[in-house]
């Protein structure tokens, strides 16, 4: 699963040096610093999540949809690649109202980069630039390159 | 207290509960943007509740089931803010809480269609309401 991964999604995510500070391509990564562990066992935590996990369902009528593992597994196997490439991990983790999961990079300036996982095969991948309209692409296996 | 019924003026307030899995803790914008995204049962828009037509913020928790109530902050945005976003505020009562409400404008099948706009718009009400933020009664995390 995500045995490769679109070269120009890759050459725009921040990297860690050996010291774990970010490297001189993106010299201003949002503090604090987050850890990939913490990324991990958020996502683990989402296997749990059944309809309704944020509790608006019963008055409200409006039930969060539940994150099937699918959609985990594949998470997981993506953030895992890009640690061991190098990346930096993400500053945030969290489920998604409409069953996806999520992950994204903040940066000093107000830019962001976020990974947005519709189904198990599908990340919208979304950079958000100060001052430029947003930019979306799209990661699929069947269309990544090396 | 203003009565539900009632059109929603440009001066009153409504609020929006952001469940604490969408918060950053210690951030200059706690709110993530995804708080406002809408689910795939909101046809008709994200709900809010009219400020207004409510004892205190707090009353809004009711529509919760008990036991996430203390997992949710609030998020008092004024509504001549929403506008000025090309947002509007329909009054749609229900039983549990006075003054709910509904922004048409993020309805699931809107953003669907065009989810890069409307993330604009996310990220705009996440830094509105992030000035007026009611921490969740069981922490952050």
């Amino acid at each position: 699963m995500w045995n490769s991964i679109n070269p120009e999604i890759l050459a725009r995510l921040p990297r860690s040096a050996v010291n774990g500070s970010p490297n001189e391509v993106h010299p201003s990564l949002s503090v604090p610093k987050a850890e990939w562990n913490e990324c991990f066992e958020k996502l683990e935590k989402y296997r749990s999540y059944l309809d309704d996990w944020d509790g608006q369902g019963k008055f409200l009528g409006k039930p969060a949809t539940a994150i099937e593992s699918e959609i985990v597994d594949s998470a997981l196997a993506l953030a895992k690649a890009l640690e061991r490439i190098g990346v930096s991990a993400p500053h945030g983790t969290y489920p998604g109202l409409t069953g996806s999961v999520s992950f994204d990079w903040l940066f000093e300036n107000g830019d962001s980069i976020e990974f947005d996982f519709v189904d198990p095969e599908t990340a919208d991948v979304f950079f958000l630039a100060q001052g430029s309209d947003i930019e979306r692409l799209t990661l699929t296996e069947a269309i990544s390159t090396i | 207290m203003k009565d539900e019924a009632e059109p929603v003026s440009p001066d009153e307030r409504v609020v929006r509960l952001i469940w604490r899995e969408f918060l950053r803790p210690g951030e200059i914008v706690p709110i993530q943007p995804v708080a406002f995204k809408p689910r795939a049962n909101e046809p008709e828009g994200i709900s809010v509740f009219r400020l207004e037509c409510m004892k205190d913020p707090t009353e809004a928790l009711a529509v919760m089931v008990p036991a996430k109530r203390g997992g949710y902050a609030i998020a008092v945005l004024a509504v001549a803010e929403l506008l000025a976003l090309g947002l509007s505020v329909k009054p749609a009562k229900i039983d549990e809480v006075p003054g709910h409400a509904l922004i048409p404008e993020l309805s699931i099948a809107a953003v669907q269609a065009t989810d890069a706009n409307w993330k604009a718009v996310r990220i705009a009400l996440a830094q509105l309401g992030s000035k007026n933020l009611i921490p969740p009664a069981d922490g952050n995390s």
